[in-house]
């Protein structure tokens, strides 16, 4: 709590006196402000000191309203809790000789919140495979009474194995299935650790933090794959494997054997021998060859400038005997139009001539034409393990995918041209990224997970530590290797009073002995296509040609070349004519052209004036076709070759 | 009023740490050091925690309990740290300084921590006088 930033209490909280001599006149005045936090209790004392005055000591209080109405500031603070989070630390100290020699064991199970361990019967498992639900199977006799047996089911279960004291646990569940065994009156409980439920109320968020490293697309997977489907669609990137701790807890466990948290011997192992399971060389992978191709809509566009002027008004009206005869802005406009498909004008500058209304003597701006072609984008990738290929030859898988990226196309073609707007990200950049990144990280799973197939199973004495979240080492019988544990099942016969450990270890080898290397699994820089094309600027020339009047009828007749672009007359001349007064050396030809030395034809008129008119007029402006490679299907290629290396665990047989 | 916030075993913040963790010592002290990740957030959407003492202000701290002082297991059997590697030079027994005056609820805002458990007491049995405890937390909408 504070007033006025400082502390409450502190020294510098007085307030300033406001005038006059002695306090006798004047305003003391002291502004507050109380700032007050949510669990503050709000207090505000407030003890006014008059000073020594001669007469009496006063205090006024002044209220000054400084104008009508009320300032309100609501304040809404909704507190939503208040407390302490904790958890529990549970230290187990345990002999751990205990777990290597034959003891007395037992078991407790607790039943939606019931301890039933005294009524266990028979044998109880606990079988746990990585990547996959835990299983318990246990049987009891249920108390003499009524039961409602539905009500067995999804109640939660716990075992927990006893011994030295000490509680260990073996499974965290629910029941999942009750068998009822009317004429022995016996129940056995089929659990399950519910981890496809528990995966199915996870959000895609929470997935993906159980399982960093790994990738989805919705492009190689269906794309309504929520929870559990999800959570199994990102295992197949991942070279580990998720699953339930013994307390119910998720764990991403890697399939690398890097630390054996036991080793066992003959002596350990209950018949002494283990069981090799050799993978199959059909079921190995070393090299998958993958193809994607996404289909994308390259949107394409070219620009050209444009510019036409008349020139000089001036200059042509006087000069070189040329009329002038500038287009109308119609004319211009729909030669501009119409200059091809998709051609359209953008930034139009028109200028006008004011004394001839109508007319214009120069545009300029830019032809604008949009189009979408479409892309093919081929990415050709191969990931291999040449340790393994040096060993076994080439065994290839081939994984394909492709993506088709939908686009409204006028968005482009018609809206975009109209607003000049940058050219809008339709390249699925990110998805496609995502998508090589799960190809490639999919393949290295596979490769991998079919080297590490070879199993060696074996029996101990039940060793509650034991996880398929660990490694572990087998020195016996001449197998000597390493490996994750794959599977774990605790057996505890409570009639026989035996409890086992089956452990089946997966061993990744290829047998390879040297130096490997890897690549990193980056996809690839997009292929791509060849820029927007860029066309020549069109020559805009301005030809007005006046056809003279003594060729009206001749042979040849001046005409402006039609086929250049810009504007283009042929100004024909009208006749005034008159009775013709001429001099006594004139003569005229048949057109009412001036000659001497010849008959006159008196009966030919002579010309007084010709006005000029358009015979014809013409205003072009053609753009270069745009080349098929710019329109066509076009199908930009990339490769790109990635070595991954094969973990080689111990594995060895002595005979 | 409880909080949503607390203590979780995973980073997907599936697996409340309401049960508690339980780490298993062999009593010839072969185990060593145990390292426990524990996440503190909230699966719930658009909360906050911050410590009560001065929300916004105070820096959220754990803590650690002994329900039992002088006999069982002793603080010192635990040291907490942010990061893995800090716990080689965490101090035994104190508390952790959050270095957030706030936490967001979501998965992704969630706070990790590292809990490096050692046995103080070797002697066969099962000890729950240890406990983590966050400073009283004062939880509202963001």
């Amino acid at each position: 709590m504070s007033i006025n930033g400082g502390p409450i209490n502190g020294a510098a909280i007085n307030g300033a006196y406001g005038g006059g001599t002695g306090g006798a006149a004047g305003q003391a005045t002291m502004p507050l402000t109380l700032v007050v936090f949510d669990n503050d209790i709000a207090k505000l004392p407030l003890r006014l000191v008059v000073g020594e005055h001669a007469g009496r000591a006063s205090a006024t209080v002044s209220i000054v309203v400084r104008a009508t109405g009320r300032a309100t500031t609501p304040i809404t603070m909704r507190v939503i809790g208040r407390g302490q989070a904790g958890v529990g630390i549970a230290i187990n100290v345990y002999d751990p000789a205990a777990f290597t020699a034959s003891g007395a064991f037992s078991c407790r199970i607790v039943m939606g919140g019931v301890d039933i361990s005294t009524r266990l019967t028979g044998l109880v498992s606990v079988e746990a495979d990585e990547g996959a639900a835990r299983l318990a199977d246990f049987t009891f006799a249920p108390a003499a009474g009524v039961v409602l047996p539905a009500a067995w089911v999804g109640q939660p279960v716990t075992i927990d194995y006893v011994q030295a004291g000490c509680l260990w646990r073996l499974f965290t569940g629910i029941v999942d299935e009750p068998v009822l065994d009317v004429v022995a009156g016996t129940v056995t409980m089929r659990c399950t650790d519910n981890i496809q439920r528990i995966m199915d109320a996870a959000s895609r968020d929470q997935i993906d933090a159980l399982t960093p490293g790994g990738a989805w697309s919705q492009f190689l997977f269906d794309i309504d794959h929520l929870g559990w489907d999800y959570l199994q669609d990102r295992a197949l990137t991942l070279c580990g494997s998720l699953d339930l701790s013994p307390t119910g807890v998720p764990r991403l466990t890697s399939w690398l054997a890097s630390v054996a948290t036991r080793t066992f011997t003959a002596d350990d192992i209950l018949d002494q021998t283990p069981r090799v399971e050799m993978a199959q060389a059909s079921a190995l992978t070393n090299r998958v060859e993958i193809s994607f191709q996404a289909r994308l809509p390259l949107l394409r566009q070219a620009s050209v400038p444009f510019a036409w002027s008349y020139g000089g008004e001036g200059a042509l009206m006087f000069s070189e005997g040329r009329p002038f005869y500038a287009p109308e802005y119609e004319v211009v406009r729909d030669a501009l139009d119409g200059i091809g498909e998709g051609w359209q004008v953008n930034g139009l500058y028109v200028e006008h001539i004011v004394v001839d209304p109508g007319r214009v003597r120069a545009v300029s701006g830019e032809m604008v034409n949009r189009w979408v072609q479409d892309m093919t984008q081929t990415y050709a990738m191969t990931v291999s393990a040449q340790s393994s290929r040096s060993m076994y030859g080439d065994l290839t898988d081939k994984r394909s995918a492709n993506l088709s990226y939908s686009y409204d196309e006028t968005a482009w073609v018609d809206d975009g041209r109209t607003v000049q707007e940058t050219t809008p990200d339709t390249t699925p950049e990110m998805e496609i990224e995502t998508a090589l990144k799960t190809l490639l990280l999919m393949a290295r799973h596979d490769i991998r997970a079919s080297h590490r197939n070879h199993r060696i199973s074996f029996s101990v004495g039940l060793d509650p530590r034991l996880d398929v979240a660990h490694a572990y080492r087998i020195d016996a019988s001449g197998v000597a290797a390493t490996g994750k544990a794959a599977s774990v099942a605790h057996r505890l016969d409570l009639d026989a009073g035996t409890a086992t450990s089956e452990v089946a270890l997966a061993i990744s080898s290829s047998g390879y002995s040297g130096a490997q290397t890897a690549d990193a699994l980056s996809p690839p820089t997009a292929p791509v296509a060849a820029a927007d094309p860029v066309l020549q600027p069109p020559n805009l020339v301005t030809q007005v040609v006046k056809v003279p009047i003594s060729l009206v009828y001749g042979a040849t007749i001046p005409a402006p070349d039609w086929d250049l672009d810009g504007w283009s007359a042929q100004m024909i001349g009208s006749i005034s004519g008159s009775v013709p007064t001429y001099d006594s050396w004139m003569s005229f030809d048949s057109k009412g052209v001036v000659k001497s030395g010849s008959t006159v034809n008196k009966t030919v008129r002579v010309i007084t004036s010709i006005s000029w008119a358009a015979a014809r007029a013409e205003f072009k402006v053609s753009l270069p076709a745009i080349d098929a490679t710019y329109i066509d299907h076009v199908e930009p290629q990339v490769s790109a070759d990635y070595t991954i290396d094969i973990p080689e665990d111990e594995f060895t047989l002595t005979f | 009023m409880s909080t949503t916030f607390g203590f979780f075993l995973d980073a997907g913040l599936t697996q409340p740490a309401s049960s508690g963790m339980t780490i298993n010592q062999a009593d010839d002290g072969s185990t060593g050091a145990v390292d426990v990740q524990l996440w503190f957030g909230s699966t719930a959407s658009g909360k906050k925690a911050q410590a009560d003492s001065n929300p916004g202000v105070d820096n959220i701290v754990i803590s650690i309990a002994d329900s039992a002082p002088g006999t069982g297991q002793a603080t010192s059997a635990v040291k907490l740290a942010l990061t893995e590697g800090g716990l080689d030079t965490a101090t035994a027994g104190a508390a952790l300084d959050l270095g957030v005056t706030q936490v967001l609820s979501g998965t992704s805002n969630a706070v990790s921590l590292w809990a490096r458990i050692q046995a103080s007491l070797l002697t066969i049995g099962t000890y729950t006088d240890l406990s983590l405890q966050t400073v009283s937390l004062f939880e509202s909408a963001v």
